[in-house]
């Protein structure tokens, strides 16, 4: 049995398969010129693509051998021209081969998140957009193609421009299924000596959506809080979803029509630190979920959770953005009218009763017809205000 | 003296296989592996101005500058895949014939671009002079691509190389937005607008391609490349070339999975789930076909962008129904959550089925 906690690496890390035939659910890699993995996180695309480097140099070559970027580091246009070209540029010598492996005579780069390179303008420092960064690419691509792969890491081929794309082999990579997953969660929870039931295991390849990097590190945040027995409840909060009791219980105080409810509910949830985005995407899957709304109010409340995303992605306020989509929601729940309807509908009384009192102006005739039939519809709503008053003050009830 | 000079990254082999003026020949000659190493855009790049696709009034006026002897500095602009650099590479053959590495300066994107770049590449290349024998012409070429990538300190430094050396050396600015090229270079330069190519032109040239290939394409394959590539020549063959590396049979299905766009039939499958299926079936669908096919949601917005021109409504149905695809398209690449904003376009479509319906009575 290993040692319970002894080391602080991550599983993550500590786990990930050194060669291709330990990646959990891709098969059958080939090498080729230029390789270019795409397909949701979590997938195994970084891991296959450091298990080929790790298998064609192995460890003595592999630092001298591989180049590795992603987001973190710098993506700008000077980082094609300086550090890739300088790295790409450099032949290698033949006949290094190094117990038993292969050690071809090029180099590896790796560039992963490839389409996470965004335009970003700063004061004096504009930096070029994705686009302009990859066509700085394409041509040492070209260049250098005889000493140096490049491997592209991305979520979206469609993000990868076609001179670069075209020179790839394109592999993807589709998200994990339930018994892969829990393959190989097994495994890490065997060897990590933790013991996890099938309920727990279930929970796990739920919120994580197929992202095995994700449910590793669920499990270490669990096993590092709650000891070597884990439960459904204990992934729950780690895992920073939402329990799906405030959840109900938000929607259930929206249903009532009360603002100081909600918003005491609101103040809660601010209080309990849970993220906002989380909250509105579990609010969307519920709102899907429901049977009693009408499509039409779905429609309304899924078109402000939208706007919220976009208005917290900004950087706006987590308890505004909350209340905005809570009163959203409220008035969607009771169908008052939208603000604009109502405000024409007010508008439209209000032109009537213009017209009711050019009546008494005392024009001609002729021109009087038209303000006389004015004050006959303009009857209408006075008659029902009126009756009203009266069932007031009679029964002391409202209509 | 030798001479600072940068060759062009030209395939030369490619070059010597055809000296003549005239169409591209199959090269026969060459082995398949190596065949299949070199990108297809470079292989079959036109070799002369007669072997341009399209524009034959720009390459007729270039031409006769060019024969002329009377060939002004170049400012060509225009979206990518339109033929500028194919142009300027043609000229140059035709002016310098064997000769074209040593009278050629070529720097691009992937070059540096700043303002030591023009005091001592530029400069250095431009103030030299050529005493190679058998050239036709004296003058030399310096080609700028992606001229747009300059910074504004190395364009105006240029302003000034361009003036002081224009006896000896010529200059051709290829860049796709003109607007990022300072006023006073654009002033001395003769500019010429490369449009995007029309279908006709890129059928016609994918099927040259294919039948030197020896490729496997159907009709509906070849109207997925005309499709995607919107005019740009380069975006065809580089589809072309991915596609046939990935299937050897090259059908529509095949492109599209190939490049990660969404497939027609997928669009049109989700534009009537948009339209007819309740929210919660909707979001259903769409979100299970989004992650069984590896599709992006902005590309879904897209492409449902433009298959809703195709259906009849009310002016003013559509109109919502584009600003909100738009709001939503930008919102998207800033990065926000794929769920909740396939749940905006879900909404947007259930709020204009609802006034089809109130509009229809």
């Amino acid at each position: 049995m290993a040692p319970i906690l002894q080391s602080t690496q991550p599983w993550v890390e500590k786990y990930r398969p050194k060669q291709v035939k330990d990646v959990a659910h891709q098969d059958e890699v080939v090498r080729c010129p230029h390789m270019l993995f795409y397909g949701p996180p979590g997938t195994g695309k970084t891991t296959t693509a450091l298990a080929i480097a790790h298998q064609l140099f192995g460890p003595e070559l592999y630092k001298s051998r591989v180049l590795e970027l992603n987001a973190s580091d710098d993506r700008g246009i000077n980082v094609v021209r300086t550090k890739i070209k300088d790295f790409a540029a450099v032949a290698v010598g033949t006949n290094q081969r190094k117990s038993g492996y292969p050690c071809p005579p090029f180099k590896i780069i790796v560039l992963d998140e490839a389409d996470s390179m965004t335009e970003d303008a700063q004061f004096y420092d504009f930096t070029p957009s994705t686009t302009a960064v990859q066509n700085a690419l394409r041509r040492t691509m070209e260049t250098y193609s005889k000493v140096t792969r490049f491997f592209f890491i991305c979520n979206y081929v469609s993000r990868i421009i076609e001179p670069l794309a075209s020179r790839c082999a394109k592999f993807r990579f589709k998200p994990l299924s339930e018994e892969i997953m829990s393959s190989r969660i097994l495994y890490i929870s065997q060897e990590e000596g933790l013991c996890l039931d099938a309920e727990a295991l279930s929970t796990l390849s739920s919120i994580s959506h197929g992202d095995l990097r994700r449910a590793i590190t669920y499990l270490q945040s669990a096993a590092r809080l709650f000891g070597s027995s884990i439960s459904s409840e204990n992934l729950i909060s780690v895992s920073g979803v939402v329990p799906a009791k405030v959840v109900e219980e938000l929607l259930k105080a929206c249903k009532s029509g009360n603002f100081d409810l909600a918003n005491k509910e609101v103040n809660n949830f601010i209080a309990e630190g849970y993220p906002a985005s989380q909250m509105l995407t579990q609010l969307f899957e519920s709102i899907v979920e429901d049977n009693d709304l009408s499509d039409e109010q779905k429609a309304r409340i899924s078109k402000k959770l939208g706007e919220a995303d976009k208005c917290l992605v900004d950087g706006a306020d987590e308890y505004l953005q909350l209340l905005d989509v809570v009163s959203n929601t409220m008035k969607a729940f009771s169908n008052m009218p939208e603000t604009f309807a109502y405000k024409f509908s007010v508008g439209v009384l209000g032109f009537l009763v213009w017209a009711h009192h050019m009546f008494t102006v005392g024009l001609d005739v002729d021109t009087s017809a038209y303000f006389t039939a004015a004050t006959m519809i303009i009857a209408v709503p006075t008659g029902i205000k009126i009756f009203s008053w009266f069932d007031k003050i009679r029964f002391g009830v409202r209509f | 003296m030798a001479q600072t000079t940068h060759p062009m990254d030209i395939d030369d082999h490619t070059y010597t296989a055809s000296p003549d003026k005239g169409k591209s020949v199959v090269f026969a000659g060459n082995p398949p592996a190596a065949g299949k190493a070199i990108p297809w855009v470079e292989k079959y790049r036109p070799q002369s101005l007669d072997d341009v696709a399209a524009h034959r009034d720009i390459v007729d006026t270039i031409d006769r500058l060019t024969t002329e002897n009377r060939l002004p500095h170049l400012l060509l602009y225009g979206p990518p895949g339109t033929g500028k650099t194919s142009t300027i590479l043609a000229v140059a053959r035709k002016l310098y014939g064997s000769q074209y590495q040593n009278m050629i300066l070529e720097l691009n994107a992937s070059d540096d671009r700043g303002i030591d770049v023009v005091r001592q590449q530029i400069q250095d290349f431009a103030s030299t002079q050529s005493l190679s024998f058998g050239v036709k012409s004296s003058v030399k070429l310096v080609l700028l691509d992606e001229a747009d990538a300059m910074t504004k300190d190395a364009q105006f430094a240029l302003r000034r190389v361009i003036e002081k050396y224009t006896k000896s050396t010529r200059f051709a600015l290829i860049c796709n937005h003109v607007n990022k090229i300072i006023p006073a270079l654009q002033s001395r330069c003769t500019r010429f607008r490369f449009a995007p190519l029309d279908a006709v032109h890129v059928t016609e040239r994918l099927k040259h391609v294919i039948k030197a290939e020896g490729l496997d394409v159907e009709d509906s394959g070849l109207a997925a490349f005309v499709r995607l590539s919107n005019g740009d020549m380069r975006k065809a063959l580089n589809i072309l070339q991915s596609t046939h590396m990935a299937s050897q049979q090259i059908t529509e299905e095949a492109v599209y999975l190939c490049t990660g766009n969404p497939l027609p039939k997928d669009i049109e499958l989700i534009s009537y789930w948009l339209l007819n299926e309740q929210f919660a079936d909707s979001f259903k669908r769409i979100d299970e076909m989004k992650t069984r096919k590896g599709l992006a949601l902005i590309d879904i917005v897209r492409e449902v962008t433009m298959f809703v021109f195709k259906i009849k409504m009310p002016s003013a149905v559509r109109v919502q129904l584009m600003n909100d695809l738009a709001d939503i398209e930008y919102r998207l690449s800033f990065g926000c959550n794929d769920k909740l904003q396939l749940g905006s376009v879900i909404a947007s479509f259930t709020r204009a089925r609802s006034a089809l319906v109130a509009a229809a009575t």
